[in-house]
């Protein structure tokens, strides 16, 4: 088994430091859970129940994260939620929130989803509290069926002393669609990875992150859609605040296999740089072996853009006031994305906590 | 006849037989195949190399046999060192005059043009055949402004003999990745050019590299030094014959440009395809001053080449454009490397690949922004091209930004030639596989514009050469 985390599909130079995970994302040593986990015991939304176990077509989707963290969360999960949604249009989402304290340091969750053909399903995953040298991890694994529309919602909101790993797998059948919308917001680290494999015909795949760094803060992601379907879909938008001493590595790979006719992907990415000592890095990969496809990225790096604070400035905002909106606003995608009301106060909160309200 | 049909017809009279012609191989002196500290005495002997060199090649062979292979980039299985022979001497010392120029050596350079380009559009020509540099010259008027042009090994116990040491390897030190180690232990020929404080070159000085014997290396070291407010422009062209064994090409360059000197490096890469080309290029530039790296890789079986420049002083530049071009049997590693290492300094990246018939081609790129660079702009565009689905075309960049003053921009496209624009072309009249190169041609004309005109005719000749039965 190889223990590197995030590792880039494609390795480059050594020095650049991306070609996996840092140091400091290593995961924690836990002794070998004995108890069995316990399954997911809040509401189910109507069309959608709950599998005792999960069945081999799930099982075997591999996360973006690699082989260690999805055999750490298999072996730790204290939690587990395997969920089978049937035909028909579910409305509401499934949310299930991890609270890490003083009591339980430690929330391993391992997610199973089998979304049967035309089935709907969101779920939402909550992240938040803290505990001294906490830790908290999540295994997503998909099986989206012909026609399935699924939906996760991540929302990080963990206090600077814990660590967190999400990892999510998928893969997805003909006109099936599956959306991951991430809102990273707290940890010493954080650590991400979805790996979606668009294997069915007009299969889609939409991914929003929006991330806030600071402090010591380390992000990191990796990020791949394989497209192995003809007409293919696949959306990648990043976009994120670092700030003090924090640090993030971005690693967004779209990769075009031999038949993905007429398959589109796009990848964008827009970073704001708070402060002279964040430390931004990216590695946005376009691998192609089908010459009919239309692949794309763009990626924009920098600090506030002086035309635009210009203009909120002459409409009445003061500097501070201006950049705070200019921060929001990266989050806007994600934000709207999200269906609580009140998850959505807490994450502009948490921001403008964090930026000291104007 | 329609004048497509004249087009088609100019395009085939250029015979790609031009760059594999072979020449009896004849050295007068060669290295066993192999890699050993008794071969690099050796050449470092018969070279009549200072002790400080001999001393510097020893240790960059140990430096070689302490690193691993690259643990990324293309296969590098079947390159063999002990099959590699590192120093072929050929039957000349190095000549001022094409005349006295062996008569076969002469003909082949005379057939990829060069004393001819020489006449028409070089300030001056180096010529490197096999290990050695064979014909070096450099117009009288030129030589009056004070620029020093000329081969390496002159340049290491000459006049010049101090600045080489206080220069040579240092912006590439061999511990910079194996491939340098190597180099550092067996470098031969090359070009040295020094330009003073002031003056600009109009003309562009030329070093070709011609590898004719089979099995054999190549690792020549070109060092630049554009002083303060200097001006050059540099072509470096280079070819071999095809043969069934593995060659290698592990050469080195190092520019330095100066305060306010603007030096432009411009390369057309037609290695033979049994070729591995792990060139490694570098320029330090000063404040205020710029380089340029104009770049086609057409050639080799297999390439590693990304010419970094590291922008040491405020406000220095750099803009590189490139092209790749991979065919069958070819796996294309090329790219480029920035360092922003000071205030407002600037980074243009464009560059266009293309892959047909089976070749492999990868954009590798690094732009690292440091924290004292506040100010800096970099942007990076970078298209390709896939004209089959037997190819692959991989794109690998990663920006590492580490100052929040700045602007860094990157966007990346692949994709195919429009069915709409080749149905276009049709019925304008124009034949399918004239359609696809016209297409072609135009993706690849940003490029083209940079180089001198003769460059760009040959870099379009190529392309058609490609293209020819890209169809069906």
């Amino acid at each position: 088994m190889n223990s590197a985390i995030n590792r880039l599909p494609v390795p480059t130079w050594s020095w650049t430091g991306v070609n996996q995970a840092e140091d400091s994302a290593v995961l924690p040593e836990l002794a070998v859970r004995k108890a069995p986990p316990l399954p997911y015991a809040g509401e189910l939304p109507e069309g959608v129940e709950l599998l005792s176990a999960l069945p081999e077509a799930v099982a075997s989707i591999p996360s973006g994260m690699g082989e260690a963290v999805d055999r750490f969360v298999l072996d730790h999960a204290d939690t587990v939620c395997y969920l089978r949604a049937q035909g028909g249009k579910t409305v509401a989402p499934l949310t299930l929130t991890r609270t890490l304290s003083s009591k339980q340091s430690v929330a391993v969750t391992h997610w199973g989803i089998s979304a049967g053909a035309g089935s709907a399903l969101t779920v939402v995953q909550v992240l938040r509290g803290g505990a001294d040298h906490g830790a908290a991890a999540d295994l997503t694994q998909i099986d989206a069926e012909p026609g399935a529309v699924v939906r996760i919602i991540q929302i990080q909101l963990l206090e600077t002393d814990s660590r967190s790993w999400s990892a999510v797998g998928a893969r997805v059948a003909e006109g099936a669609r599956v959306e991951v919308v991430r809102a990273v917001l707290g940890g010493s680290v954080a650590a991400c990875g979805t790996q979606i494999q668009l294997e069915g015909r007009a299969a889609e795949y939409s991914l929003d992150t929006a991330y806030f760094g600071d402090g010591e803060q380390s992000l990191d992601f990796n990020d791949l859609v394989i497209h192995t379907g003809k007409d293919t879909h696949s959306e990648l938008r990043t976009a994120g605040v670092l700030g003090d001493r924090s640090r993030k590595i971005l690693r967004g790979t779209i990769d075009f296999r031999q038949g993905a006719v007429r398959a589109v992907g796009h990848e964008n990415e827009t970073v704001l740089l708070l402060s002279p000592t964040a430390r931004n890095r990216t590695a946005p990969l376009i691998l192609c072996g089908e010459e009919l496809v239309e692949g794309q990225h763009a990626a924009t790096v920098g600090r506030f853009e002086e035309g635009q604070l210009y203009y909120l400035c002459s409409r009445g905002l003061s500097p501070a006031q201006a950049k705070h909106l200019m921060i929001e606003a990266r989050f806007a995608p994600v934000l709207d994305q999200i269906p609580d009301e009140a998850l959505r106060a807490e994450i502009l909160e948490n921001i403008g906590r964090r930026l000291g309200q104007p | 006849m329609s004048r497509f049909d004249q087009e088609k017809t100019r395009v085939e009279a250029v015979d790609r037989s031009v760059y594999d012609i072979k020449d009896r191989v004849d050295p007068s002196f060669e290295v066993d195949s192999g890699l050993t500290s008794a071969i690099v005495e050796k050449i470092s002997a018969e070279k009549h190399d200072p002790e400080w060199m001999r001393i510097f090649r020893l240790k960059a062979l140990r430096t070689y046999n302490e690193m691993a292979l690259p643990a990324w980039g293309p296969p590098l299985d079947e390159l063999d060192m002990e099959h590699i022979v590192t120093y072929v001497r050929p039957k000349t010392a190095m000549q001022g005059k094409w005349a006295d120029v062996p008569e076969d050596i002469k003909n082949t350079f005379e057939r990829l043009g060069i004393p001819e380009a020489e006449r028409k559009s070089l300030a001056g020509v180096g010529a490197q055949y096999d290990s050695e540099v064979v014909y070096h010259n450099v117009r009288a008027e030129v030589a009056a402004q004070g620029v020093v042009y000329t081969d390496m090994e002159s340049a290491l116990t000459g006049p010049y003999a101090e600045l080489v040491r206080k220069h040579f390897m240092r912006l590439v030190p061999p511990t910079d990745h194996k491939f340098a180690a190597l180099h550092g232990a067996v470098w031969s020929g090359g070009s040295f050019v020094y330009v003073p404080a002031g003056v600009s070159v109009e003309i562009p000085l030329q070093s070709y590299f011609r590898l004719n014997a089979p099995g054999a290396g190549q690792f020549e070291h070109t060092l630049i030094i554009v002083e303060e407010g200097a001006y050059l422009h540099f072509i470096e062209g280079c070819s071999a014959p095809k043969y069934s064994v593995a060659n290698l090409h592990a050469g080195c360059v190092e520019l330095y440009v100066g305060k306010n000197a603007r030096m432009r490096y411009s390369t057309i890469e037609n290695w033979s395809k049994n070729m591995y080309n792990l060139n490694t290029k570098r320029a330090l530039v000063e404040e205020g001053g710029t380089v340029e790296w104009v770049s086609g890789s057409f050639g080799s079986h297999t390439s590693y080449l990304y010419p970094m420049s590291v922008l040491k002083g405020a406000r220095s530049r750099m803009e590189f454009t490139g092209i790749t071009f991979a065919g069958a049997g070819q796996n294309l590693d090329t790219g480029v490397k920035v360092l922003h290492a000071a205030p407002n300094t600037t980074s243009h990246i464009t560059t266009k690949s293309i892959s047909r018939d089976g070749g492999i081609s990868t954009f590798r790129s690094a732009v690292t922004v440091a924290p004292e660079a506040e100010g800096s702009k970099s942007s990076v565009s970078c298209e390709s091209l896939m004209l089959d689905s037997r190819s692959r075309s991989d794109t690998v960049p990663v920006m590492d930004i580490r100052c929040d003053q700045v602007d860094v921009g990157h966007e990346a496209k692949i994709g195919r030639i429009s069915e709409e624009a080749i149905f276009y072309l049709m019925s304008r009249g124009l034949a399918e596989e004239d359609a696809r190169a016209l297409i072609v041609g135009g993706f690849a004309e940003p490029i083209a514009k940079e180089l001198p005109l003769e460059y760009a005719v040959e870099m379009n000749n190529l392309i058609h050469l490609e293209m020819k039965g890209s169809i069906g």
